[in-house]
């Protein structure tokens, strides 16, 4: 019996602009059986998502070449004229986009997109329509939807009904093969697992072969039958699920594997790394100093950096009180006073409010309810939750940029609840409380060098002249595995994981004491995420960090953290020492979460 | 729904009120005496304050203009530059003594002109303008796509008034291949209208057309990679029906809003078209009021164009949430 889809020596290049071609995809050959599930592993830039487009013919014909072989089901895509791929793709092979937000028309009801992929490539007839909005209908009601929802629109379902159905679509002409691309990557993990289960059964049903192309080695562990490890455009190992996990050949393979820490890891242990597979020419050099970046990290003695009287005067009043030096990580009782506390804490957003009417305006969202947390000096707070659940409003809150409904806020003793409308206070604040971005791209100016950005805060808050500042940008670059040769750099030079190392220079600058990163690691590829991982360990140990760790991922908080509240719909429901709440976990939610993490 | 419109339509009155406020309170700044005006040249003073008492204007600024707000809503009674009575039914925008009409026959003789204009030219920059715009952005980067950009280009650039009497001069005079431009009514018959309206169309059209010919290319390149495009493609469709259905959809937004304001523009009238093609419409109507410091007929043209420009500023946003159901009218 011919496979469901055959790739063959699969090579795909994009034109550039000047003439320069990239290679995505490098002589890539597999096999997908009939009703099997192949996981399509490999971190950004692997070209695992290229392969995915190329077998449904949708890549942008104008800027790139395909060449070698894909059939599907025994029919050729390379090559083939327009006409005779589409009337494979949707009925033969489709597919399942990661953001199904993106992916479903905002325009129009999911019944009639639902339908419409059934009436393309039904025969001709009155009844067509009729016959596609009933097929429409049974197909949302077979993935979990109710048919009456068939007239609403993507936005008004969740991320996961919507990932629902996009599913349902894919399915609705029972095709050979179903190409998931990082089908659960952004929803939360309760749902992602609803989502596996779904797509399982639903293969089980229809015998549709899957290729599940994603990052995430927890996904494939759970679903696929073989898994085939992509670098760099080219099929680096390929085997049984169960063998590669355990005992893979090659040591990228066995890195992507162990990098991404689980529920049964040594929390603190250093994860392994692996190389950046793709070295840009800018960045190069460095790369290769980064997988022993912890080990280079020179012993941070330099004291802040001294103000001048006057210019940041203010800001030192702000730390009279708790002159004395952190206690040290994991040694003697805790501090009498915490060194940030929200009490009680309310968050309410928008709602539309009368002229005079007063309180709660109509429709206002409460983001935050009655959280009350506290973080000691030298200790790793971690805020876990699921999207919406207020994890990040309440960092917002600790860090004076947003202002809360109610409660007290409280940094060093001192309130700090108007620091959101008080320019002077939120400047002091910042001086002690220092923030790391989840995305890296979007949180580094790129009109701005890395000297530019990591000094900003030194020339705001001390009286540093330029070739002070440089030094102690210099000095930041290296404690976090990067060079002086760097300074002149701007940040469309570097990786993603190096990116993300200058946003923590950043917050370095001006020796913090509170450090506030709200899913710092999640935008990364795992290899990535454990380098930055390490990093933070390494720079928390060396200058007795606290930090405040918000993440939607338990295993990264198990590994990171010492003590964990877990949020939801913005309460705290469980917070404890970080053994606790994992390996005894109260609240059924915590329990929960803690079955759906992979 | 109901109470949105409602919210509408106060939101319009209240920008209503404070443009007739400031075209009224601007007039009064201005250098001139309507009174010696509306009596001629030949008037001596005490003639001249008679005809000032009869058309009210020795009475407080405040009181002429609730008369005004007055005439507006319930209708009034003016006196002529004799002191006659003329009676001036809601929604009075005052009396022109220039014209010796009532400023809102005025407008009302003229605006079947502005109206024939402006349809034909909104017709011109929707084939023109967004065809152009689209074709151009499904075609990227080919001859066809640089021909187009390169078009609006020059609409962009040029101006009504070189265009308009260099295309009358090469197409009705030259070569006689078009009719001469002229205003004939469409109750005597398309035929006539059309042919005397059909180079001011093209021409205002054609110069109104860069803008959205550019933003529609700009608004469907930007449109045509999103996701939803691509599910369209992957279920099967072709690429140009995917385009027209969804690209298209998606791009639209913008381009409504600015059709809306377009609209409200011209309707409320196209003096240099006017002007250049010999039409006599709103647009001619308020810019000789202003030259002849006809104060009634100023302060209604332009309350009457900005009234277009609110009525379809509103249309457009009812369009666009019709368009795309996330978004909220409030």
């Amino acid at each position: 019996m011919t496979p469901a889809l055959s790739v063959r020596d699969l090579t795909v290049s994009f034109k550039g602009r000047g003439g320069t071609e990239t290679t995505a995809v490098d002589g890539l050959s597999f096999e997908l059986e009939r009703g099997e599930v192949l996981g399509l592993v490999g971190e950004s830039g692997s070209g695992k998502s290229t392969v995915g487009l190329a077998a449904m013919g949708l890549h942008d014909p104008a800027r790139t070449r395909v060449s070698g072989s894909v059939l599907v089901g025994g029919t050729e895509v390379v090559g083939a004229p327009e006409s005779a791929v589409r009337a494979l793709r949707g009925v033969r092979i489709a597919m399942v986009f990661q953001d199904a937000l993106a992916a479903l028309s905002p325009f129009h009801t999911v019944g009639a997109q639902l339908a419409e992929a059934y009436r393309v490539h039904a025969p001709a007839g009155a009844g067509r329509r009729a016959e596609a909005r009933e097929k429409a209908l049974a197909m949302l009601e077979r993935v979990g939807i109710p048919a009456a929802r068939a007239r609403d629109y993507p936005h008004q379902f969740s991320g996961g009904m919507r990932q629902r159905v996009m599913i349902a679509m894919a399915l609705v002409n029972s095709p050979d093969v179903v190409i998931a691309d990082e089908p659960t990557t952004a929803l939360d993990a309760r749902v992602q697992r609803q989502i596996l289960e779904l797509l399982a059964e639903l293969r089980e049903e229809s015998g549709t072969a899957v290729l599940l192309v994603t990052h995430d080695v927890g996904v494939v562990a759970g679903t696929c039958d073989r898994m085939l490890v992509m670098r760099g455009g080219r099929g680096l190992e390929e085997g049984p699920t169960r063998k590669l996990l355990t005992d893979a050949a090659h040591p990228y393979t066995r890195a992507l594997i162990g990098a991404a820490p689980t529920l049964n890891t040594v929390p603190g242990t250093h994860l392994p790394t692996v190389d950046d597979p793709v070295r840009d020419a800018a960045a190069g050099g460095a790369a290769q100093g980064l997988a022993g970046a912890g080990q280079r990290i020179s012993a941070a003695t330099a004291s802040r950096p001294t103000a001048k009287p006057g210019g940041a005067g203010q800001a030192r009043a702000v730390r009279t009180a708790s002159a004395e030096a952190p206690a040290p990580r994991g040694s003697g009782p805790a501090p009498a006073r915490p060194l940030a506390e929200v009490v009680d804490l309310h968050v309410e957003f928008g709602g539309r409010r009368g002229l005079f009417q007063r309180g709660r305006g109509r429709g206002a969202v409460q983001a935050v309810r009655d959280v009350s947390l506290r973080i000691d000096a030298g200790e790793t707070l971690g805020l876990v939750g699921e999207s919406g659940s207020g994890k990040s409003t309440t960092a917002r809150v600790l860090a004076g940029l947003q202002r809360p409904t109610s409660g007290e806020v409280r940094f060093d003793g001192r309130d700090i609840s108007r620091a959101a409308g008080d320019t002077r206070l939120r400047r002091e604040l910042s001086r002690d409380v220092q923030l790391v971005f989840q995305d890296p791209y979007a949180s580094l100016n790129p009109r701005r060098t890395v000297e530019e950005i990591v000094t900003t805060p030194l020339r705001v808050h001390t009286g540093l002249d330029k070739g002070e500042r440089r030094a102690r940008a210099a000095e930041l670059l290296e404690q976090v595995g990067l060079r002086t040769a760097h300074l002149h750099r701007y940040p469309h030079e570097f990786s993603g994981g190096q990116r993300q190392r200058i946003g923590i220079a950043r917050a370095l600058a001006l020796r913090p004491r509170l450090v506030i990163a709200d899913e710092p690691v999640s935008a990364l590829d795992v290899s990535v995420q454990a380098q930055v991982l390490n990093l933070l360990m390494d720079l928390r140990a060396e200058l007795g960090l606290s930090l405040l760790f918000v993440s939607h991922d338990l295993a990264v908080v198990r590994h990171f953290c010492d003590r964990v509240a877990v949020m939801r719909a913005g309460s705290v429901v469980e917070s404890g020492p970080r053994d606790e709440v994992f390996d005894d976990p109260k609240a059924p939610y915590t329990r929960e979460l803690l079955a759906a993490t992979m | 729904m109901t109470g949105y419109l409602l919210r509408r339509a106060l939101q319009a009155a209240a920008v209503l009120l404070a443009i007739t406020a400031a075209a009224f309170g601007l007039f009064y700044a201005a250098p001139s005496d309507p009174a010696l005006i509306a009596c001629g040249p030949k008037c001596d003073t005490a003639q001249v304050e008679a005809v000032r008492h009869s058309m009210g204007l020795d009475q407080p600024l405040t009181g002429q203009y609730l008369d005004y707000l007055r005439g507006l809503v319930a209708g009034r009674t003016i006196s002529d530059v004799d002191g006659s009575p003329i009676d001036c039914t809601a929604p009075c925008l005052g009396y022109s003594y220039t014209l010796h009409q009532p400023v809102l026959d005025a407008i009302g003789d003229r605006f079947p002109v502005t109206l024939s204009l402006a349809g034909g030219a909104l017709v011109v920059i929707v084939v023109l303008g967004i065809g152009a715009g689209f074709t151009a952005a499904l075609r990227r980067g080919t001859a066809a796509d640089r021909l187009l950009s390169g078009f609006t280009l020059v609409g962009a650039s040029v101006q009504i008034y070189f265009l308009g009497y260099a295309v009358q001069y090469l197409l009705v005079y030259k070569t006689g291949l078009v009719p001469l431009p002229g205003y004939a009514p469409l109750a005597d018959g398309p035929g006539p209208w059309a042919a005397g309206l059909l180079l001011p169309w093209l021409v205002l059209g054609f110069v109104n057309a860069a803008v959205f010919a550019r933003l529609t290319r700009s608004q469907t390149l930007e449109t045509m990679h999103e996701g939803y495009v691509r599910t369209a493609r992957g279920k099967g469709l072709t690429a140009l029906r995917a385009h027209v259905k969804y690209t298209a959809r998606g791009a639209a937004g913008p381009l409504v809003q600015l059709l809306g304001l377009e609209a409200g523009a011209l309707f409320g009238g196209a003096f240099i078209t006017e002007t250049v093609f010999g039409l006599g419409g709103v647009g001619k109507l308020a810019v000789d009021s202003v030259v002849q410091n006809d104060l009634p007929t100023v302060v209604g043209t332009v309350l009457f164009a900005a009234f277009f420009v609110v009525v379809f500023v509103a249309l457009a946003d009812l369009v666009v949430a019709r368009l795309d159901p996330r978004v909220r009218l409030a």
